[in-house]
């Protein structure tokens, strides 16, 4: 007996030239591959994107606070934060409003927009510029009175003129922004304007991932933009550890009304961990489902070609095509067109991600955190 | 007629002993073979000759292992030595077809997807020996008249040509053995007597044994020997009886 090899070049020419010739199948085969990949990368992306920006957002930007004081649904009422710092006193704390919305020009990611009073922001968010390149005309160093009128006046433009926003530097480097450029932004249905007037310099690791998904504003802009006028998200707290922490709190737990309370931030952001992952397993869930949609054309296509084909295979059978090569110019078709349909899949899911973020990003928005 | 059968002897390339074939039909046994003995002689055109549904095509597809026998034994000589074909798995046995033997088909059965050239490598290809199959697939395709057809898929052959194209695929990696069903069965009277005189002219050249199913009693007069089957079983190897 002499001794046999696997015949690769007829198999794969047979497997080839009938996905050639038989196109109509290949390309219903194609799709089905490319929809199914398409979605679960799509999916894929937008958890991902949205996770990473959820996770800054309520973990790495709460800063040094200690505690926060949240209400329901419609968040704060920002006369306990005047309460706070003039009835009691209490000035290590800072009020926040914030949401995220989309970016086209920063390829539709979600950005986190951070409204901040900048006056009683030094304690609590050092990453936000806080002496960060004091020395440059290009980055603002906000929070020293000195420096900003001496570097054009940011910290004025920042509190008088609406809708002025500050980037990273990092974020605007890459994507070829400068200071005066405008920043369209998507707030739910409508689309508004920023003008961009200043870039902040991070000062280590962990500022720069922050500062990439960061617009910070001012609060009364904010509260315009977003409209919440009147009301905070929350007011993050400084609080004394021990005992003259705990009369402090009961202090503050007097002046709050019904519905509003004090929690500690990672308790927060556990909390909105837990909400979003459900949520995001349903679309990974669903995402599996084109997926598996996806095979089971496959499988389809390909029984229907073995089935149509059976006369050419019992023909290739008599030729002295064994039983396993047959099977090898099935699985070869069956991979060769699931490779293209993989590829166009990427593709697709990269383009079809982009809108699933502000999808996603909307949804766990309104859904979940504000 | 059993004790009519005449056994050729050493020199023979194929030999069946007690060949049966029955299928079960509808819970009945279907008897479409029964106890064939014969033996073909190597270089020996032999004509298979009977009604349709007498055997002919299964007998071709037991000699060639397509089928298996449900009793008996078919043996095939390969360098030398006697195989026993039936005594083979699946694998070997499509192995040692791939090898030894040609098939023409009555409905030419080439690869829509592939072309001329590429329908003729194939057997040549899945032997392993890819490098000589262009070169000697267009000679012979030269020889059966289609040497400027090379790049042509079947589809736009006449019958008579996709049949020719078969002859050279049958004939492409030098079987030993030639098994043809009715090769011009689904062809014109014009076409199948090219096909035919074509077929011979090769297997003639080439030494071949030749195996022929067919109903047509004209063909047997140009066979060295004829054997006439009737309702599965071997009733005559006489060429004027038959006839």
């Amino acid at each position: 007996m002499r001794s046999w090899s696997f015949p690769f070049r007829p198999v794969l020419r047979l497997a080839w030239h009938h996905s050639w010739r038989r196109s109509l199948q290949s390309i219903f085969l194609v799709v089905g591959v490319a929809i199914g990949v398409a979605m679960v990368v799509a999916i894929d992306l937008a958890n991902g994107a949205a996770g990473r920006a959820f996770t800054l957002g309520t973990e790495q930007v709460s800063g040094k606070a200690t505690h926060q004081i949240i209400g329901g649904p419609a968040g704060v009422d920002a006369a306990i934060y005047v309460r706070l710092r003039r009835e009691l006193g209490y000035r290590a704390s800072a009020p926040v409003v914030e949401s995220f919305v989309s970016v086209p020009q920063l390829d539709a990611q979600p950005m986190h927009l951070l409204g901040i009073d900048p006056f009683a922001e030094p304690p609590f968010r050092n990453y936000l510029g806080r002496r960060a390149q004091a020395n440059s005309s290009v980055l603002p160093n906000l929070w020293d009175a000195d420096e900003p009128d001496s570097s054009g006046g940011y910290l004025k433009a920042f509190l008088v003129e609406p809708n002025t926003v500050l980037i990273g530097q990092p974020l605007a480097e890459r994507y070829g922004l400068r200071p005066g450029q405008e920043l369209q932004i998507r707030v739910g249905a409508r689309q508004e304007t920023l003008t961009i007037i200043g870039l902040l310099a991070p000062s280590d690791e962990l500022s720069r991932r922050v500062l990439d998904g960061l617009l910070i504003v001012d609060i009364s802009s904010a509260q315009e933009l977003l409209g919440k006028i009147g009301r905070l998200d929350r007011i993050d707290l400084i609080l004394p550890a021990g005992a003259e922490g705990a009369i402090v709190l009961d202090e503050i737990a007097g002046i709050l009304p019904p519905g509003t309370r004090v929690v500690r931030p990672e308790a927060r952001a556990g909390v909105v961990e837990e909400m979003t992952a459900a949520f995001r397993l349903n679309l990974t869930a669903l995402s599996l489902l084109a997926l598996v949609v996806g095979m089971f054309l496959i499988y389809n296509t390909v029984t229907f070609s073995v089935v149509q084909r059976r006369p050419v295979l019992g023909t290739l059978r008599a030729l002295g095509m064994t039983r396993p090569e047959i099977f090898g110019i099935v699985l070869t078709e069956a991979a060769l067109l699931g490779f293209i349909g993989t590829l166009l899949g990427l593709g697709l899911g990269v383009l079809l991600g982009r809108g699933a973020v502000q999808a996603v990003t909307q949804t766990v928005n309104d859904l979940f955190l504000w | 007629m059993d004790e009519m059968i005449e056994k050729i002897g050493p020199q023979s390339l194929v030999r069946l002993d007690a060949l049966s074939k029955s299928y079960d039909e509808a819970g009945q046994e279907k008897q479409v073979l029964e106890a064939i003995d014969w033996s073909f002689a190597a270089g020996c055109f032999t004509c298979l000759l009977g009604k349709s549904g007498s055997g002919k095509s299964t007998l071709l597809n037991l000699i060639s292992g397509i089928d298996r026998p449900s009793a008996g034994r078919v043996f095939i000589q390969e360098n030398g030595a006697e195989v026993e074909l039936t005594g083979l798995g699946d694998r070997q046995r499509t192995l040692f077809r791939r090898r030894n033997i040609g098939i023409v088909f009555q409905f030419f059965n080439l690869i829509p997807t592939l072309t001329v050239l590429e329908n003729v490598t194939l057997p040549l290809e899945l032997a392993g020996e890819a490098r000589e199959a262009g070169r000697r697939a267009a000679l012979l395709l030269e020889r059966v008249g289609l040497g400027t057809r090379l790049g042509t898929f079947p589809d736009r052959l006449s019958g008579g040509e996709q049949q020719r194209v078969a002859i050279a695929r049958a004939l492409i990696h030098d079987p030993a053995l030639l098994l043809a069903d009715e090769p011009t069965g689904n062809l014109d009277e014009g076409s199948g007597e090219v096909v035919l005189d074509l077929l011979l002219a090769l297997r003639r050249d080439a030494g071949k044994t030749l195996i022929m199913a067919t109903h047509a009693t004209d063909i047997a007069a140009s066979a060295d020997q004829v054997l006439f089957l009737e309702r599965g079983r071997l009733v005559s190897h006489d060429l004027g009886a038959a006839v």
